[in-house]
């Protein structure tokens, strides 16, 4: 029976217990090992093609020294994929449960049998590579090549699955209406975003191979040289990048789109650092290597590896930054909370649900304040700091208390990325009074606020901002207001 | 409208029994609990091996049998090099349980990750210094190595593959810790609020250390058991001598771990599980009948391959089997514990959302199997009968 999102909510999030990680944003330290995770995984997808294509140069006569090349790479393989590339995929699961408890939950109840699926694809990928590393140099040919087919496919359908799961999150399709899984796993940006992390594999494979090739001992320089040059044709799918990615843009949902062509300057930003650095490897790879069959050194290799890193890690960031305000569009907002869920929780508070006290309790002078900060921990900490990286003290601190006030209510008026607040009137004015009280450097005395008049005035504000995220919520008040 | 706050539908009343627990939920979670004890039980042949197999290597290596010209043990050689082959089949299997105990117990499990926190995440790191600490003892006579001068010199060094041995034997150690805490505290949700405001005690507490022991002890017949079998295929070029020298210190290791981890067992499945010994409930009775009777046969069957210094195939055959029930009832007794001790709580086992995507799982997982059993029998028969393993 398929899933009906309408009766998918998740758990809230004060069902979680919430870790500070301040001055760490939680998006940080999931991203750090996400990076991570992403470029050994397609090091590894790629470097099953890798292998397979010089194991068909060894075994056509056309390439000789192909056999000691796979060897060397195929123990990079097994060291740093197998086992950090593997092991930081389970961090990434891990993390991901820390961070949001209720957008995993939702991801593992919707796909888990994709999951199960890529499971066996793992099993497949393990058993050929360790077969081939353990007993490769005692098998017949048509055994090796066999064996690096099924690793490189066992491979790319790890790719394929989790690319599913994760492009759903942007656009979640017809899953929406349907609660079909293959309405959501085949979502608009599926097929551009697996080419485009396709090649991405074939790129990182040759990055990964030259190094290695410059690492291990063995070769003269004219060897090197002409394994080089083999492996540059690894490089030629990067003159795809540009439509593949200009065809991911234009699958996306609208406002994403806006926001990496310059309607947010920091995933602009990382676009262009994006596309620079992609640029760089892929015009070396092409021109200099492949056309021009130029030597690359370690030095050189690395150095492209690093600004590769810098691709993959900006490309992430921008995949996670377009989908603000939601971990799942549509579906949950980066706080956890549905969009049905924000209209209750403005009636009876998100505080109400959240059985987790302070641990520090005597740090905070009124209660309050100590409201502010449980309100704060439930919604904000998610994206925010108070002193840290994308510090709430920063970004709010200097700013007026009615203008605090204006802000939070029509958070979503304030920038698109933002969901709608989801608490009470009074949860409201307690952040915005702990935000003010931390802003004043967390002074003994703090005065309450709790004048009816003032909570009137939220609950107005938030009346207007409406429960919808942007640009419906702005739609639905101008409808509003024509009436 | 009502907040789905917590999942309580599935929840049966406290001071359950199993046959009433199971009775309560719905088809589908009984469905996942059966698939979650048996993926746990895969995880747990390759762990357990692993376990064992650290355990006997660090002993070796501090034996000095790692070392340049030292005399010749087939066994630690052979599962010196089939460890980090195990760890990784046991990541990888591990993470079929870690699916479907998202699906079954979301709440609990994920609060439990929470709660432990950096005690949790750190077994990560520990997995991966493990594992290449596994390498560095598996590094002699690797040609990679060897070709690298002072580094293979340095890596064939007798007490630098002792502290590797150690090292991974302790972290790995340290992991099934890790496993064992995050557990035990997704059992007591009314321990959570606590534990979230006072955070975790410097050292787990005792019956944590109880379950490792039980664990670790447990691990041991599996891993003779399975070593006996590679000796038997003729792993490492293993003849009849290294056969019959190996007979008696594997049966000492399994008889060893079938004791302990009975009586260990018998203390930790008849505590209370929320409100009821799982030892007087029906299911729980009949999974330590088996879980006893295993050991039993297992233990017999070390017994006599001990007294005949001779790893027989029908002996060894039976020590395998024996231990794959204990394994089997070990992990029906593991989530009897649990369903027990959360039925009735808002962390109890619920159902999950959708069921999308079944269909083409069994479709690959028979092109999977297929491709695995074809890799085997690829490999088979390519080589000689004596380097098959």
């Amino acid at each position: 029976m398929p899933l009906d999102p309408a009766s998918a909510a998740p758990l809230l999030p004060t069902a979680y217990p919430v870790q500070d990680y301040d001055p760490l944003m939680k998006g940080m330290v999931i991203g750090g090992i996400g990076i991570l995770h992403v470029f050994l995984a397609s090091f590894a997808i790629g470097g099953g093609f890798l292998l397979w294509w010089f194991e068909w140069l060894g075994q056509t006569g056309r390439e000789p020294l192909a056999r000691r090349f796979i060897d060397s790479v195929f123990r990079a393989l097994i060291f740093v994929s197998f086992i950090v590339g593997a092991l930081t995929g389970v961090g990434m699961w891990l993390t991901a449960i820390q961070i949001s408890s209720p957008t995993i939950g939702l991801m593992v109840d919707v796909f888990h049998w994709v999951w199960a699926t890529e499971w066996l694809f793992f099993w497949l990928e393990v058993v050929a590579g360790y077969a081939f590393f353990r007993y490769g140099d005692r098998l017949d040919g048509r055994t090796r090549l066999r064996l690096l087919t099924i690793y490189s496919i066992a491979g790319f359908g790890s790719l394929f699955w989790i690319n599913g799961i994760l492009s759903w999150q942007l656009t979640p399709g017809e899953w929406v209406e349907t609660g079909s899984v293959w309405a959501g796993f085949f979502n608009p940006t599926f097929w551009p975003s697996l080419l485009f992390r396709t090649v991405v594999c074939f790129t990182l494979a040759a990055l990964g191979g030259t190094i290695v090739l410059n690492l291990v001992g063995g070769f003269t320089r004219e060897e090197r040289e002409r394994l080089l040059h083999r492996i540059s044709p690894f490089f030629l799918p990067m003159l795809a990048m540009p439509f593949l990615g200009a065809w991911y843009l234009a699958a996306m949902p609208e406002d994403s789109r806006d926001w990496i062509l310059g309607g947010s300057m920091v995933i602009n930003m990382f676009f262009n650092i994006a596309v620079g650095a992609s640029a760089l490897i892929g015009g070396y790879g092409v021109i200099a290597l492949w056309r021009q069959r130029n030597f690359m050194n370690g030095a050189t290799a690395t150095l492209l590896a690093a600004l590769a890193v810098g691709a993959t890690g900006a490309g992430e960031f921008i995949r996670e930054g377009v989908r603000k305000p939601y971990t799942v569009r549509e579906t949950l907002f980066s706080t956890a909370v549905t969009p049905a869920q924000v209209a209750t929780l403005r009636e009876t508070g998100i505080l109400a649900t959240d059985p987790y006290p302070l641990r520090d309790p005597e740090a905070y002078p009124t209660d309050q304040l100590r409201e502010g900060r449980l309100v704060y921990r439930n919604l904000c900490s998610i994206c925010h700091t108070v002193h840290g990286a994308m510090a709430l003290n920063a970004l709010m601190g200097e700013w007026s208390i009615e203008q605090k006030r204006l802000m939070v209510a029509k958070l979503q008026w304030t920038g698109g990325y933002m969901p709608p607040f989801a608490g009470s009137a009074g949860e409201l004015e307690s952040l915005v009074q702990y935000i003010a009280w931390e802003h004043a450097k967390r002074p003994k005395e703090w005065r309450e606020s709790r004048d009816p008049e003032v909570i009137e005035e939220i609950e107005r504000m938030l009346e207007e901002a409406t429960t919808l995220p942007s640009p419906a919520a702005q739609k639905a008040a101008a409808g509003e207001e024509s009436r | 409208m009502m907040l789905p706050a917590v999942d309580t539908e599935t929840a049966a009343p406290a001071t359950s029994t199993l046959p009433e627990v199971l009775e309560a939920l719905p088809t589908n979670t009984v469905v996942y609990l059966a698939l979650l004890i048996a993926t746990y039980a895969l995880h747990a042949v390759f762990m357990n091996y692993t376990f064992g197999g650290m355990l006997w290597t660090a002993v070796a290596a501090l034996r000095g049998r790692y070392s340049e010209g030292a005399p010749r043990d087939t066994l630690a050689t052979v599962v010196r090099d089939w460890l980090p082959s195990a760890v990784s089949a046991a990541v990888t299997a591990g993470i079929a349980p870690l699916l479907f105990v998202q699906i079954v117990y979301q709440r609990s499990f994920y609060t439990a990750n929470i709660l432990l926190f950096n005690r949790w995440m750190a077994l990560l790191p520990a997995l991966i210094v493990a594992v290449y600490a596994m390498y560095v003892v598996k590094a002699h006579g690797s040609a990679g190595v060897r070709d690298h001068g002072r580094a293979a010199k340095f890596l064939a060094r007798g007490d630098v593959k002792s502290a590797a041995a150690v090292l991974a034997a302790l972290l790995i150690g340290y992991v099934g810790l890790a496993f064992i805490e995050n557990h035990l505290l997704s059992l007591a949700p009314e321990t959570w609020r606590d534990r979230y405001v006072e955070g975790s005690p410097a050292l787990p507490a005792a019956p944590a250390w109880i379950r490792l022991a039980m664990w670790a002890l447990g691990a041991l017949p599996t891993f003779a058991a399975l070593a006996a079998w590679q000796l038997r295929r003729g792993a490492g070029g293993a003849n009849d001598e290294d056969r019959a020298r190996a007979s008696r210190p594997l049966a000492l290791l399994a008889l060893t771990g079938a004791i302990g981890s009975l009586v260990l067992g018998t203390i930790v499945w008849s505590a209370d599980h929320g409100g009821t010994r799982l030892l007087d409930d029906s299911i729980g009775r009949l999974a330590f009948g088996s879980l006893a009777g295993a050991l039993a046969v297992g233990g017999a069957a070390w017994i006599t391959m001990a007294l005949h210094r001779r790893l027989s195939a029908i002996m060894v055959a039976l020590a395998v089997s024996a231990s794959l029930v204990a394994i089997l009832a070990h992990a029906v007794l593991r989530e009897g514990a649990r369903l027990l001790a959360l039925a009735g709580t808002p962390a109890a086992a619920r159902e999950p959302s959708g069921l999308g995507g079944l269909a083409v799982f069994l479709v690959f997982l028979v092109i999977s199997a297929g491709a695995i059993a074809w890799i085997v029998r690829a490999v088979a028969r390519a080589l000689p009968t004596t380097h098959r393993a």
